[in-house]
């Protein structure tokens, strides 16, 4: 077991590393999330799905630990959360972005959630539903719908461009 | 519509090529725990768990459980933390003299009549990749306790309170408590359901956190912190004088003289009489400065002994006194002492965090001349609406 576990942090730590800091934008909180969702799925590596669908699973715990952090924090911290404006790496970052990560960041989060996982993981229908905790179905209309919702709020932001709001 | 998702996908902030990698668990260290130390682990497991919000653990959402029952797989999974492998299980044993250079001064060894430097025996290591901070343990195998290390600890003295406060509430055989004006936690040892949990005491000091863990009372635990605070320069130099609010990269250090300048807008401080400028230890300017852009950031941020005045642009929201009521019913909701105050014509937000019934500690956010401006500190609120009210009035 501890040599699955081996080879699943070989393979995958990197990419979970990078998914949480995509979400995080610092280097050491997302060493601790990284840590955190192999703690998580040691301890829960009797529900490790098969191979092609590890990623995604570790992906799923990663979602809740960084839910969780956000929450704790929430919770722990009313003077940060009054000073949530103040400008912070994430709100400086905001100015420069990219158009469509501007609009994306209009969205719900879990419309963002899911085109991210589709766009930057590469995820797919099942790995999606892994992912999401969902059915594939129901990940395949919750991306169909994200995905339009982004292009009408891209439309909004620049009708110029004329980004297709339709199927 | 494929196209959103390519030029997301273009958009991408981070290539896992670009990333190095992270040090591998070395889980080869795991051996079958002992009740007792399956519950310390747990206990750590918990603390760590807490300490940096995470409660996902399980998969059920919940906290872990600090005392399931001795031998399950519920606890001799995770990071086998145990005075012979005190730190999860990527840190490595290194020597005291790595340890010291990368944590810095601030890793005082304890000196007490029960333990002390020549007890020493391995040292475990885990630092951040971008040398941003360090975890150390140190194990006195003979007295079977470890000592914690952790720095950056993340966040204020504020947060660190109210941190553990939050703890205290959410598991009752923990308790917060001052130690020598340090916010500190401690959990009684064999005090949890399982009667055999390791006692432990955390304190919070600049910026390091500092966990005694071992099977003595309270009082003795408490003595070991204390050696290594007394004995340490760093943190005893910097008694009382905390930093209110960490400042976040990007950040520049500027002179006060430049504050103005740097925001863009009058940086205007509270009369002398309230406030001697010149023991502002630092200023900051964080984010973009000056603003080149309405929606880029820039604030400055001056640091005095246990009070920061935080100068930026104001918020969209709120901005009317019924937002500002709104605000502050939700966040009494969550039991914090909040309440809209008048500072002389001007609406302000003021929070009273009283955690413990130290100092009072809070903060006063205001929109004066088109900035916003934040007072906060450990002072009684009285004090916090002076400066305020000091600075509502010199910005007219």
């Amino acid at each position: 077991m501890e040599e699955d576990f081996r080879r699943l942090w070989a393979e995958h730590h990197r990419h979970v590393l990078a998914y949480a800091l995509r979400r995080t934008g610092q280097r050491a909180d997302a060493e601790d999330v990284v840590s955190s969702t192999f703690t998580v799925a040691w301890r829960r590596r009797g529900d490790k799905p098969a191979a092609e669908f590890e990623l995604p699973w570790l992906y799923a715990i990663a979602a809740r630990v960084l839910a969780n952090q956000r929450r704790s924090l929430r919770r722990l911290v009313a003077l940060r959360s009054r000073l949530r404006e103040l400008p912070a790496p994430a709100a400086d970052e905001r100015s420069d972005l990219p158009e469509v990560v501007a609009a994306l960041k209009q969205l719900r989060g879990d419309d963002q959630e899911i085109l991210r996982l589709a766009a930057w993981e590469g995820l797919t229908g099942a790995e999606l539903a892994v992912a999401l905790g969902c059915s594939e179905n129901a990940a395949t209309i919750r991306l169909h719908r994200a995905r339009r919702r982004l292009a009408e709020q891209l439309a909004k932001e620049d009708p110029a461009a004329g980004h297709s709001v339709t199927g | 519509m494929n196209d959103v998702i390519a030029l997301l996908a273009e958009a991408n902030p981070v290539r896992v090529d670009d990333l190095s990698s992270m040090a591998s668990p070395a889980l080869g260290h795991r051996r079958v725990v002992s009740r007792r130390l399956a519950v310390a682990a747990a206990l750590l497991a918990a603390l760590a768990a807490a300490l940096v919000g995470v409660f996902a653990l399980g998969g059920h959402g919940s906290r872990p459980a600090v005392s399931a029952p001795a031998g399950t797989a519920e606890l001799s999974v995770g990071p086998p933390v145990s005075v012979e492998h005190p730190l999860a299980p990527w840190a490595k044993v290194v020597p005291l003299a790595d340890a010291e250079a990368a944590f810095g001064p601030d890793l005082t060894l304890p000196e007490t009549t029960l333990v002390g430097p020549s007890d020493l025996g391995p040292v475990w290591m885990h630092s951040n990749r971008d040398k941003s901070g360090a975890t150390v343990a140190l194990t006195f195998p003979k007295q079977g306790m470890f000592i914690q290390y952790r720095r950056p600890y993340p966040g204020s003295t504020f947060e660190v309170r109210a941190g553990y406060a939050a703890i205290a509430r959410e598991d009752s055989y923990f308790h917060v408590f001052n130690l020598d004006g340090f916010p500190a936690l401690a959990a009684d040892q064999n005090s949890d359901q399982t009667g055999h949990n390791f006692g432990v005491v955390l304190v919070a000091v600049s910026g390091v956190e500092i966990r005694v863990f071992g099977h003595y009372d309270q009082a003795t635990l408490e003595s070991v912190a204390r050696s290594i605070i007394d004995h340490s320069p760093a943190t005893a130099s910097k008694r009382g004088r905390v930093n209110l609010l960490p400042v976040l990269p990007p950040r520049q250090r500027i002179a006060l003289r430049k504050a103005s300048a740097a925001l863009g807008a009058p940086v205007v401080l509270p009369d002398r009489s309230l406030l001697n400028r010149a023991k502002a230890r630092k200023v900051w300017a964080q984010g973009k400065c000056p603003r080149e852009r309405r929606n880029a950031s820039c604030s400055i941020w001056v640091l005095f002994p246990s009070l920061t005045l935080i100068y930026g642009a104001p918020l969209a929201w709120p901005r009317t006194r019924a937002q500002y009521e709104a605000e502050a019913k939700q966040m009494n909701k969550a039991h914090h002492q909040a309440e809209v105050i008048d500072l002389n014509g001007v609406l302000a937000f003021a929070i009273n965090e009283n955690i413990g019934g130290q100092n009072n500690p809070g903060s006063i956010d205001f929109v004066v001349g088109g900035t916003r401006v934040v007072v906060a500190g450990e002072r009684h609120m009285a004090a916090l609406r002076a400066i305020a009210r000091s600075i509502v009035d010199r910005s007219r």
